[in-house]
């Protein structure tokens, strides 16, 4: 079984005791995952490499908080590939980010995360 | 104290909202560099100012040189708080006037000394703008008594500001914070008093009624 795609550790970090906080953060995230994959396709299929650029920036420091250490790491390559603009990079890129995403959102719509979180030492 | 939060990423802005309201700050959230300048620019605008720089539209490090070129007596506190996280980016954002750098991912304690260090910051600032303001108006005082003032040169009597005669102490009194005992000097004693001191001794000897020894000559 593939390792999973949270470490819840590192979000008890950001909210300390406030599962309340984490809650409300995880359902912020999970409602914006569909909107944002379709903007990163959006600017993709546009070239618009700025807007690429910046929405794989934003997306990497909210899964940083929340934990999702290997979707941040494919959107800071996404960042990267813009950056250096290698755009025929990002298309793969960007599928395995769509990917990546779908594992976590799986992970948070899976109600048994909350109950492991009290034997989470942050 | 109010916090202005600018971040259009969703999670962290609503991170950084509860974290702020946690310690204690009002917290005033926005979107976007535009939705931030606009309240920003207002009077009564919060004094400390959490930015993000990469936003759609109006960025951070813009919103930022926006901001302090304006023309308030006392200026925000900025600190970005971004993942750009190079030597680089970090001038230049200080160097757009930012007051502070804080690299994502932020440590929570870090921020919150930081943003204690921006309000110390802050009431020093506005404790020297009142000493100043106070130095402004005593300055102000003083400088009534300056410049050129009509006298007249036989009775010293001052020209005020609407064309009124007064007498100098009169003048001063109005235009400063000096007040007058009224006393003589030896000079005018010696001028005016005892010349009229002479003057009802010498009254009163010519209202006495005539010397005895001439009314007993008559009798």
């Amino acid at each position: 079984m593939a390792d999973p795609p949270v470490d819840l550790a590192v979000a008890r970090r950001w909210v300390g005791s406030d599962r309340t906080l984490l809650l409300e953060l995880v359902g912020i995230f999970v409602g914006e995952a569909a909107s944002r994959i379709a903007e990163l396709r959006g600017a993709l299929t546009s070239r618009d490499a700025r807007e690429l650029g910046r929405l794989a920036h934003s997306l990497k420091s909210s899964s940083g908080i929340l934990g999702a250490q290997d979707l941040q790491g494919l959107c800071a390559a996404l960042e990267e590939v813009v950056r250096e603009k290698r755009l025929e990079a990002a298309p793969e890129l960007l599928a395995r980010l769509d990917a990546e995403l779908a594992r976590v959102v799986a992970f948070f719509r899976d109600s048994a995360w909350k109950d492991r979180l009290d034997g989470v030492q942050p | 104290m109010r916090v202005l939060v600018v971040d259009d990423e969703p999670v962290v802005r609503r991170l950084l909202e509860t974290s702020l309201t946690a310690w204690g700050y009002e917290v005033v959230a926005a979107r976007g560099g535009e939705e931030a300048w606009q309240i920003l620019k207002q009077d009564g605008a919060p004094s400390l100012g959490i930015l993000d720089w990469t936003m759609p539209g109006l960025d951070g490090l813009e919103l930022c040189k926006r901001v302090r070129a304006l023309k308030q007596p006392v200026k925000p506190y900025l600190i970005f708080v971004t993942a750009k996280a190079r030597t680089l980016d970090i001038v230049t954002g200080l160097g757009a006037g930012a007051d502070d750098y804080i690299i994502k991912p932020f440590n929570r304690d870090e921020l919150r000394a930081r943003i204690q260090v921006g309000v110390r910051m802050l009431e020093l600032q506005a404790m020297l703008a009142e000493r100043v303001r106070e130095l402004e108006e005593a300055l102000g005082r003083v400088r009534q008594l300056q410049g050129l003032l009509p006298i007249c040169s036989y009775c010293k009597k001052v020209r005020d500001d609407r064309n009124y005669w007064q007498q100098v102490e009169t003048y001063i009194e109005g235009h400063s914070a000096a007040q007058f005992t009224h006393g003589i000097c030896p000079d005018c004693r010696e001028k005016y008093v005892e010349p009229e001191l002479e003057r009802l001794r010498q009254s009163r000897r010519d209202d006495e009624p005539p010397a005895r020894p001439s009314r007993q000559v008559k009798q």
